[in-house]
């Protein structure tokens, strides 16, 4: 477990998280740790809510429509070995 | 932009927290429901047709309901047997088409309660050999004057694994997933998300229908049914970036994915997708993925001698690199509906790997899909 906490814009900060790292010993930590910080670090940036008309545009969002993210991301976890990442709960398949 | 669609946009931006919910925030103020169609082809191999229904709403401003279902019609072969016998190993299908329907369905629940908001989700998943309930619980902590939003969830899946060739097998499989993911924007135009998921699965992972067979010259023939460990740990860290230009009115979506599991598979996946606004109406989105992965630990498609307990000859988990580009169209009409056409090609091979030549044994896929999907924001 590590803890560390950063300066930020009038929200303090605490960030606490699970070690994240690999079998092979934490091996990832320093990287994950490292885009955590980054990502804490841009909350300095100030986006007033009149300039984020942008930000809510369709093509902005992270996730796909459903119909397209469900059926792209079944097509490939068929036929790689890796899969998933981005949600959790989803159901399994046989995928022969 | 015209003036209503802005003040669409805006007023989704002012309510809601930009950084996660707009799964379709902009073209759904209250809610949304489509149906998606898929069809998937592979040279010499499977065709999928899958029809998706779906739809996601806002109730109350404080409750958010989404679901789906879906069917899946598979026909064709299916890769089934690595033999050498004609020297080298090579994969060869099963000689019968094979025929199986998949349905599927999801929903989610979630309330909001000011910064926070909770979901549980549901997944049921039924072939004639593989059963899937899953469940989800979700936290969501927007934050830094809804810049920021933090994503914790547990998800949990109970399978049941059954051969259509063995009446008598029924397995079971168990997996449990841990998400913490973190969206931050940064700037008007710019936003990332970073989304980390550790998977701890245990049971049946064997392929039922998948066997390797071995000519050793000096010894007799050697067929082993597929035999993979009973436990799997998976990590996947994705990281998303989404830009504006507003002046070129192009948006660039960018995806990386690293994987890594204790089979010894390590995979990177890279996607970048390009969005094109020609007016109003109408918009492309050409994209290109590439995917590459190395070969499990116990991954042969010759027997050794001795015989190994743990060994499987599939060639998904052989290495390999994919590429996949696609092309969408995307039109928009005035009263809210939407339709969208994909088409994509796929193609994996071993040449494709990254870091030199991958398996030997990986016969190349080749395989095209196209997505129509017409959805209606209300």
């Amino acid at each position: 477990m590590q803890k560390r906490e950063t300066r930020s814009c009038g929200v303090k900060k605490t960030l606490g998280w699970l070690c994240l790292g690999f079998t092979d010993g934490c091996s990832a930590t320093p990287r994950f740790s490292f885009v955590l910080l980054a990502l804490t670090l841009c909350a300095c940036t100030s986006v007033a809510p009149y300039q984020r008309g942008y930000l809510a545009r369709p093509d902005m969002a992270f996730e796909d429509s459903p119909g397209h993210a469900r059926a792209i991301e079944k097509t490939y976890s068929a036929k790689e070995a890796a899969s998933g990442g981005a949600s959790v709960g989803g159901g399994g398949c046989g995928c022969n | 932009m015209a003036a209503t669609e802005r003040g669409a946009l805006w007023k989704a931006a002012l309510a809601l927290p930009i950084a996660v919910i707009p799964a379709r925030a902009g073209a759904a103020e209250v809610g949304e429901v489509g149906v998606t169609l898929l069809g998937y082809k592979e040279r010499g191999l499977m065709k999928i047709t899958e029809p998706i229904l779906w739809g996601q709403a806002t109730f109350a401003e404080t409750w958010e309901v989404s679901g789906s279902a879906a069917v899946d019609i598979i026909t064709g072969a299916s890769p089934q047997l690595v033999s050498n016998a004609s020297g080298k190993p090579v994969q060869t299908v099963s000689g019968a088409s094979i025929s199986d329907r998949r349905t599927t369905w999801d929903a989610k629940v979630g309330r909001r309660f000011g910064d926070f908001t909770f979901s549980a989700s549901r997944a049921v998943s039924r072939e004639e050999d593989y059963i899937s309930h899953a469940f989800g619980l979700e936290a969501r902590w927007d934050t830094n004057a809804k810049l920021t939003t933090f994503t914790a969830a547990f998800g949990r899946s109970n399978d049941r694994v059954r051969s259509s060739d063995d009446p008598s097998l029924d397995e079971h499989r168990g997996t449990d997933q841990y998400l913490f993911g973190v969206s931050q924007v940064i700037s008007p135009v710019a936003a990332i998300q970073s989304t980390v998921t550790y998977s701890r699965g245990r049971g049946w992972f064997n392929d039922p229908y998948k066997f390797t067979l071995t000519f050793h010259p000096d010894a007799d023939l050697v067929i082993m049914p597929d035999r993979r460990p009973s436990e799997r740990d998976t990590w996947a860290w994705i990281t998303r970036y989404r830009h504006h230009f507003a002046a070129q009115r192009n948006t660039l979506q960018a995806e990386y994915r690293f994987y890594h599991d204790d089979w010894g598979i390590d995979a990177h996946t890279l996607e970048v997708a390009l969005h094109h606004d020609f007016n109003e109406a109408f918009a492309l989105r050409p994209a290109l993925r590439y995917y590459t992965q190395s070969a499990a630990d116990f991954y042969s498609p010759v027997i050794p001698q001795p015989q190994p307990d743990i060994l499987s000859s599939d060639q998904r988990l052989g290495a390999f690199g994919g590429l996949s580009p696609s092309l969408r169209g995307i039109y928009r009409f005035a009263d809210g509906t939407r339709v969208e056409a994909t088409a994509g090609y796929i193609v994996d091979s071993r040449s494709l790997h990254l870091g030199g030549r991958g398996s030997e044994a990986f016969s190349t896929l080749r395989a095209a899909y196209g997505l129509v999907s017409i959805s209606h924001a209300f």
